[in-house]
């Protein structure tokens, strides 16, 4: 089940939100978790082996956390092992994808649900309280089950003991889901009609403004598309009483690569910053703080998609990221304006990787972009594109700089904010109707 | 005070939105008894879309009936400019590969090199019939004033019973095309969605829907167009779409149309395929259907290997 879909909208999310409301308070949890499970069968019964391995790498989860908490001295060993048996579905699969042609799909939310149970289990390792049923709820919690934020294990099970239960707390969550909504239905699905075209006309086959304005509005398309979920996300959660991370703070803000990512996924590029990066980066010395990069950069580019195209863009991302240590960063941190220009062209150019599924693509892309060409195309077809998608686009640019949110931060409380608001929804409705779901862009790497 | 406030607006909200949900499955349940009524668009349409989905189609059918004419100008305008600008890049890579095609495809009276000879009005009586293939064609590259008798899942077995609605035709069969106006040639252009039935069947059909045309249209010189196969994921896949099974119907094609006076073959696959026989990625993204730019040196080969007597 998706967010953007009628029957969240207008049918779960009613039944489960009254029935966790008005159900005595202890009873919270029990919904919560009910609630998940129906959340994730919904969208899975046709593939029993999803639900299977969201069940078998949740109990683990369960009984590691549970025999850390017992045995403060256990071994390094048996923490190895429980790692590789909840990464084992994950890495396999994506690994697979590498040397196999033809691989079974991911689980839904298979990604985000491995990195919640290791990050539980090697907080209980640490040391930390954990309780089985927190661990079983932090998991399957369902704003965030499929599609992150990645929770931190303290904040959530804070959040789990008591949740707080405040009626402004479900103002601002409300309002944080329409604005969710709406950058998923209004901005990255109607610029996502862009690359549909280009798709359409092949990579090759169009003309080199057009494949500029395509880079542009992926790279919309892909913040709004990711951010849309996320705050759906942060917005459902703040509804039950938890406050789920922030994932994104302005990423094409940014003047720095290493800079933008503590922006752009930020959850999950901090899970491997903790649990990759750190790690291997505390066995001193360059030589190890250079593996240390590249790994965390290898592992997240897999963890994002499938294919080699991934694995090329986490080494560009990791060569850009040595660049700025060992080069050219200082230029950037001197003259910000530099690295305003810098950040969301190569961030943009670095997605094409995204865009196409094979590096040959991406290469006659890049190509394409340069003006060679071996292909027919269109010279106006981007003005065709424009006509279509410059009110988005125009929102797209505005809504990515931080002006939008301060401006919002002021007047969010009065009428005329939730008239707008209203409105907006009523416009996600219509798009949802007319428009075909789109389901999160993630999904399909 | 001001906290039993913001408790009403996100109370009235929710309940708006749910009272406005409610409406609309409600009368969504009741336009599919009526307006909607056996309209096979709408059959995976939910009820509670229906009502939004039945806006946005009166929208566009109000829009489409208005500036019609000028929309259908302009994009020939743009196609013959198109191809005016492009023939410098396209010639150099598109001569060579047509040499080719002429040794195995074409065996009759082709002209091969005389794309000067030939313009697009050549094809102004012209039917394209076909699968989604030639979809691509009518919708990316459409030559003259040619009509397009084509559709998605299009099939020699069923050429006679859909019915088309496109820019050329509203709601007509095969058989009322070709009662209604005369041609002077027709490419018939199916196949790929008939290999799951036994070959022999298939040309059993084929040759039957050739003389039903011929029957109807004895002026038109008919082109049968040979299966363009599929790219290597699909061809491996999918049974029947392998380039050895593709090629052994287009042989079977070539040779029925050896059969008839006025019937001739054109084989397309070298322009799109790799020298293994695949579809080329480049002019599929999905390994089936042609891009636009495909579509275009399609229907430049289309005018280069027309066929002239």
């Amino acid at each position: 089940m998706i967010f953007n879909s009628f029957s969240f909208l207008f049918l779960f999310f009613p039944l489960f939100f009254l029935a966790y409301l008005y159900a005595p308070r202890e009873w919270g949890k029990y919904i919560i978790i009910g609630g998940s499970v129906v959340f994730y069968v919904l969208g899975t019964w046709r593939n029993p082996l999803e639900i299977a391995v969201l069940a078998g790498l949740t109990l683990i989860g369960v009984g590691a956390c549970a025999l850390f908490q017992q045995d403060r001295y256990a071994k390094k060993w048996l923490l190895v092992l429980v790692l590789v048996l909840l990464a084992a579905p994950l890495v396999c699969l994506k690994l697979a994808a590498l040397f196999v042609k033809e691989t079974p799909s991911l689980p839904l939310g298979l990604g985000f649900y491995t990195l919640q149970l290791i990050a539980f289990v090697i907080y209980a390792y640490r040391g930390g309280q954990t309780k089985p049923l927190a661990v079983v709820e932090g998991t399957l919690f369902f704003p965030k089950l499929i599609s992150g934020p990645v929770a931190v294990p303290e904040e959530i099970f804070e959040d789990i003991e008591a949740p707080v239960r405040k009626r402004n707390w479900i103002d601002s969550g409300l309002q944080d889901f329409v604005v969710g909504l709406a950058c998923k239905m209004v901005i990255a699905d109607r610029l996502g009609s862009v690359l549909y075209e280009i798709r359409g006309a092949g990579f090759g086959g169009v003309s080199v403004l057009l494949a500029w304005l395509g880079v542009l509005c992926f790279a919309l398309e892909i913040y709004f598309d990711f951010l849309g979920y996320s705050r759906m996300a942060i917005g459902l959660g703040k509804m039950l009483g938890f406050l789920l991370p922030e994932n994104f703070d302005h990423p094409y803000c940014a003047t720095s690569v290493r800079e933008f990512w503590t922006r752009f996924m930020i959850t999950v590029s901090q899970w491997f910053e903790n649990y990759v990066r750190i790690p291997l980066a505390n066995k001193g010395g360059t030589a190890w703080f250079v593996i240390a990069s590249l790994v965390g950069w290898l592992a997240m580019g897999i963890w994002f998609g499938t294919g080699w195209n991934f694995v090329i863009w986490a080494i560009l991302m990791f060569g850009l990221i040595m660049g700025e240590h060992f080069l050219f960063g200082k230029y950037l941190e001197k003259y910000p304006i530099l690295g305003h220009i810098y950040v969301p062209i190569v961030i943009g150019l670095c997605w094409i990787f995204f865009i196409t599924k094979t590096p040959g693509e991406a290469g006659t892309y890049f190509l394409r972009l340069i003006g060679v060409t071996k292909m027919t195309f269109d010279p106006n077809d981007w003005k065709v594109v424009i006509a279509k998608v410059w009110p988005f686009l125009a929102c797209g640019v505005i809504f990515a700089t931080p002006y939008p949110q301060m401006l919002w931060k002021k007047i969010h409380k009065s009428l005329g904010a939730w008239i707008c608001l209203f409105v907006l929804f009523l416009i996600c409705v219509y798009l949802m109707a007319t428009a075909g779901n789109d389901p999160f862009l993630l999904f399909s790497f | 005070m001001s906290k039993t406030k913001k408790r009403y607006y996100a109370f009235l909200f929710m309940i708006a939105a749910e009272a406005i949900a409610i409406l609309l499955t409600c009368t969504g349940f009741i336009l599919r008894r009526t307006v909607a009524k056996g309209a096979e668009q709408y059959e995976t349409v939910s009820d509670i879309a229906l009502p939004l989905v039945l806006i946005r189609d009166r929208v566009a059918a109000k829009e489409e009936k208005e500036p019609q004419e000028t929309t259908t100008k302009e994009t020939e305008e743009s196609t013959t400019k198109e191809t005016t600008t492009e023939e410098a890049t396209t010639d150099e890579t598109t001569t060579d590969e047509s040499g080719e095609t002429t040794t195995e495809g074409t065996d009759e009276s082709t002209t091969e090199e005389t794309p000067a000879a030939i313009d697009e009005s050549y094809f102004d009586e012209t039917l394209f019939i076909g699968d989604a293939r030639v979809d691509d064609l009518a919708n990316n590259a459409r030559l003259g004033t040619a009509d397009y008798f084509c559709g998605e899942n299009f099939s020699i077995f069923n050429i006679f019973s859909k019915k088309v609605t496109n820019d050329d035709f509203r709601n007509a069969t095969l058989d009322q095309v070709l009662a209604s106006k005369s041609y002077t040639q027709i490419y018939l252009m199916v196949g790929f969605n008939d290999t799951e039935y036994p070959l022999s069947s298939v040309m059993k059909q084929y040759t039957y829907a050739l003389e039903r045309i011929m029957e109807l249209q004895p002026q038109a010189r008919i082109i049968l167009g040979a299966v363009i196969h599929a790219n290597e994921e699909t061809s491996r896949s999918v049974e029947g779409y392998a380039v050895k099974d593709l090629n052994t119907m287009n042989a079977e094609i070539k040779e029925l149309a050896q059969q008839y006076d006025g019937v001739y073959f054109i084989d397309w696959n070298d322009l799109f395929c790799d020298e293994n026989g695949y579809l080329r990625s480049a002019v599929s993204s999905d390994g089936v259907h042609l891009t636009a730019s495909a579509a275009k040196e399609w229907a430049e080969e289309i005018v280069k290997q027309a066929i002239v007597e």
